[in-house]
């Protein structure tokens, strides 16, 4: 192996080994929950995920409150978009 | 006009009399008012609603007593079981693992450091006996313990100039509330359903209990809180339901 090669893979190899720690500390996390769930740039909120992993998403809303044709999966939907929208205006806000 | 309903244990649900209706009407806004009859989906119309709501969350805003209490009960008249009440049911609800829960915390907060169960169960807390009043037409009365809700803002430096207070929950639910009523001295962030840990289908690990605003004000299973003078709105309010909604 040529000296030029071996020292590219030395760079390689320390490459690694700083990724490393980082995969096993995200996948060994048993915290998936808080994992999802933190403050993300500028302050703004992460939104939380899947703690309802018995929710079924296509039924319709056992609520007064519900219009005809809502269902449960709505929620999640409106929240995701609300988040995307939030975001952004906060970070503005922020700034 | 008598609203019950009828999957409730009789006689343990007040009923909204007509007069009392009338009185919070203002409240209920419009939209909620119409929704179970056939509303155009014009785009015109919408936006006429639209604009009656915001001057009705400005209406009530000014109308906003912050030194006013809503009324308390004693322990006798606490409605047994207090319903379980959300989008979807019972065997649904969201479990947040204590150890790992942490209170997150964005927006216009000076410490914005998450919160542990623990760290928030030692904060100052008091009791409240009062009525929870769903825009659905029920109401029970139910006790709550937890830290007042202003109190918990000073401690974490909230801008408390700012507009609005928004919640984000474990059941993907999300909400807001104007801050002169985040401020009123019976908002409560709770820890306790009658004297025991807020189970889970009550809103474990959290919920914020707010006696001066309808039912769909008081999130569940928060999971985050942010302050912000950009308007956050809400699930249902972005249904057409009131915002301010107010008792």
């Amino acid at each position: 192996m040529s000296a030029k090669r071996a020292t590219k893979c030395r760079y390689l190899a320390v490459l690694l080994l700083c990724i490393a720690p980082l995969d096993r500390a995200a996948l060994a996390s048993g915290d998936d929950a808080a994992e999802n769930s933190r403050a993300g740039a500028g302050g703004t909120v992460i939104m939380p995920m899947e703690y309802q992993k018995s929710l079924n998403m296509d039924e319709p809303m056992p609520t007064g409150m519900a219009k005809p044709g809502m269902t449960k999966g709505d929620v999640k939907s409106s929240a995701e978009r609300k988040k995307a929208e939030m975001e952004e205006m906060m970070r503005e806000e922020m700034k | 006009m008598i609203v019950l309903r009828d999957d409730l244990p009789a006689g343990q649900i007040e009923r909204i009399e007509r007069r009392v209706f009338l009185k919070r009407g203002l409240s209920m806004g419009l939209l909620a008012l119409l929704g179970g009859c056939e509303v155009t989906q014009n785009g015109s119309v919408q936006r006429i609603l639209r604009n009656m709501s915001q001057w009705n969350d400005r209406a009530q805003g000014w109308l906003f007593d912050p030194n006013k209490l809503a009324p308390t009960y004693p322990e006798s008249a606490i409605t047994k079981p207090f319903p379980f009440n959300a989008y979807y049911g019972e065997n649904e609800v969201p479990i947040v693992a204590p150890e790992s829960y942490r209170l997150e915390l964005g927006g216009l907060i000076r410490n914005r450091q998450p919160w542990t169960l623990q760290e928030l169960y030692a904060l100052p807390q008091v009791s409240q006996i009062t009525r929870h009043v769903c825009v659905e037409g029920w109401s029970a009365i139910g006790k709550w313990s937890g830290t007042p809700f202003r109190e918990f803002l000073q401690r974490v430096g909230a801008d408390l100039s700012a507009k609005y207070v928004g919640f984000i929950c474990a059941d993907n639910y999300y909400t807001s509330i104007d801050m002169a009523s985040a401020l009123h001295p019976q908002t409560q962030l709770s820890f306790k359903y009658g004297d025991q840990i807020l189970p889970a289908k009550y809103g474990f690990p959290m919920k914020l209990r707010i006696p001066t605003k309808l039912g769909f004000k008081n999130p569940k299973h928060i999971m985050a809180i942010f302050v912000t003078n950009t308007y956050p709105g809400g699930y249902w309010e972005d249904q057409g339901y009131n915002w301010f909604s107010g008792l």
